[in-house]
């Protein structure tokens, strides 16, 4: 484990010098006596890259990288592959089911993604499967995955209280979530199938599900043969995956950046009448691009860059995430910090947050009185013996900062539904001027 | 001995410095060597060790050991990478080579490695499997 919060940040930017790395760049490692790699190692495993920089490191070999590192990922990356070889076995054989039962699937990231992007199954750690299916196909495929043994995990809402809510066959839920989570007999393995590529409040911001089918592609794995989604779905749809967990993991941007290297083989045509119909979508692709230039050093294609053009709020979100990574070795993961800053809608950040608030109390609670942030310490600084005023502080300030800025909102959206009534009211002659 | 390679099932991945292979009929994934990736993509059938020794020296620019050519061989036979028979056929050269592998085996690494997937444990931490959390204040 971490000893403290700033090593967990070096080894991250440690992580990023090398995976920014190029043929000629001096690589700075620690001498082997004064650096724990284990911590390294860790960084690497969370961040689901460590078969990915294994790969690369041994392009550094004779240069100061332990030995013993060297043989932990090796050792990790081989388990990683076997691993990813038997999900893909899984994928193919569930998809078969699926399809001998008249349901069609999209094999979504995982074995799938990797493939389509890495070219195989050795470079990515894939963690579980993910299927797209009808939602009109929901409730027959839930009834056969539960006839196959697998177990429904419901992740979203509170099953364990209101175990109706959360299931298929509940219209309400299916409108409001995106997936049911099923954990295999043997509990090896999870299988993710979605009915949407975002739920309600994430819908805006990911390519249209409905328009996926019609673009499909088959993609030949060394198991089998399954449906996926195009190159352009994939980039949008990972670019609004990575965004609604604020990129907490550096696998998924290194995705981005591997997928950006077929970016020749891309329909920006196409990608561009996806953002026009859901502009949210290009929003995320934009900060996605943004920043995997800023961390990978990656710059985007020519292409992106006209027709996914980064704004003041895109750039303003990208620098909080990058700062939030280099400081603290990861993203906050808040999702919906992510979606909230992204977007100009007032109405629906209030809504979506009340909502959170309402579903998870007790986080709230924890989030409000347990947890001091470095705004709460930048506010005034405390002598140690009166840090526990921190605590007193923190609700103080939170009521004073969601009050302000909820009465901004209404103010705003009050005197914009206002203007707007004027307008309309203005007689035609003015208003051609 | 003319060992011949099972393609026909088996997919490939070629990384920098080792290469998957992944054998459709067992549902096994093997982790070769370059060297042994280079003997086993050589092994068609009609080329004998001392072939194989001149390719791999050619391919890698250094002088080969017939015993590294012969372990590889042991190796792959082993984890069913060569088609059943070919490298059985008696070699009276190969009685005492084999002697000698053997000892030289015990020494060096593995070139040819079946690898294991994980316990089902590492991926009970899976962000995705938590709820999302309340505002961030």
């Amino acid at each position: 484990m971490f000893a403290t919060l700033d090593g967990r940040a070096v080894e991250t930017r440690r992580l990023l010098q090398l995976l920014t790395h190029r043929e000629g760049d001096t690589l700075e490692w620690p001498p082997a006596s004064a650096w724990d790699w284990r911590q390294f190692a860790e960084t690497c495993e969370t961040h689901g890259v460590t078969s990915f920089i294994y790969w690369r490191l041994q392009a550094l070999m004779g240069r100061a990288v332990p030995d013993e590192l060297l043989e932990h990922l090796h050792l990790n990356s081989l388990q990683i592959c076997a691993r990813n070889y038997q999900l893909a076995k899984q994928l193919v054989d569930l998809s078969s089911l699926l399809q001998n039962e008249g349901i069609s699937s999209l094999a979504y990231k995982g074995p799938a993604l990797s493939m389509a992007v890495y070219g195989g199954l050795a470079l990515r750690h894939c963690s579980d499967l993910d299927l797209v299916i009808r939602k009109e196909q929901l409730v027959r495929a839930a009834d056969l995955m539960a006839g196959w043994n697998f177990e429904a995990t419901h992740t979203w809402g509170r099953p364990q209280l209101t175990p109706y809510m959360c299931r298929p066959d509940n219209p309400r839920h299916v409108e409001q979530a995106k997936e049911i989570p099923f954990r295999a007999s043997d509990s090896a393995y999870f299988v993710d199938l979605h009915w949407c590529l975002g739920d309600r409040f994430w819908l805006p911001f990911s390519p249209d599900v409905d328009k996926l089918w019609e673009r499909s592609v088959c993609l030949d794995l060394p198991t089998g043969t399954v449906s996926t989604l195009c190159l352009e779905d994939l980039f949008l749809a990972l670019c609004a995956h990575g965004a609604r967990h604020r990129w907490g993991c550096l696998k998924w941007l290194v995705d981005i950046v591997e997928l950006l290297h077929k970016a020749g083989s891309f329909n920006w045509s196409r990608i561009e009448e996806m953002v026009r119909i859901r502009p949210w979508a290009g929003a995320t692709a934009s900060l996605a691009l943004v920043l995997a230039r800023d961390l990978l050093g990656v710059a985007a294609p020519l292409e992106a860059g006209k027709i996914l053009p980064a704004t003041a709020r895109t750039l303003a979100v990208a620098s909080a995430i990058r700062e939030e990574i280099l400081t603290r070795g990861e993203s906050s993961g808040n999702e919906n910090a992510t979606l909230l800053a992204l977007e100009g809608r007032p109405l629906q950040r209030m809504k979506y947050r009340t909502l959170l608030i309402l579903r998870y109390p007790d986080s709230l609670l924890r989030e409000i009185f347990v947890r001091v942030s470095p705004q709460d310490r930048a506010l005034t600084r405390l002598p140690k013996n009166l840090e526990f005023l921190y605590y007193i502080i923190r609700p103080v300030r939170l009521v004073a900062k969601h009050c302000t800025r909820a009465a901004r909102t209404l103010w705003s959206t009050a005197v914009g539904a206002r203007l707007a009534r004027r307008r309309a009211d203005r007689p035609i002659t003015d208003q051609r001027r | 001995m003319k060992p011949l390679a099972r393609k026909g099932t088996i997919f490939s991945e070629n990384l920098p410095q080792e290469v998957i292979l992944y054998d459709k009929t067992s549902n096994k994934v093997h982790c070769l060597s370059k060297t042994a990736a280079a003997i086993w993509e050589s092994c068609d059938g009609t080329r004998t060790v001392d072939d194989l020794v001149h390719i791999i020296e050619a391919r890698f620019g250094a002088p080969s050991d017939p015993a590294v050519v012969l372990q590889a061989l042991a190796e792959l036979e082993k984890a069913e990478l060569l088609e059943a028979g070919s490298v059985t056929l008696p070699d009276p050269a190969f009685a005492s080579r084999r002697e000698a592998v053997g000892k030289i085996a015990m020494a060096s690494t593995a070139l040819v490695a079946t690898l294991v997937a994980p316990t089902p444990v590492a991926h009970a931490s899976d962000p995705k499997r938590t709820p999302p959390p309340p505002p961030h204040a």
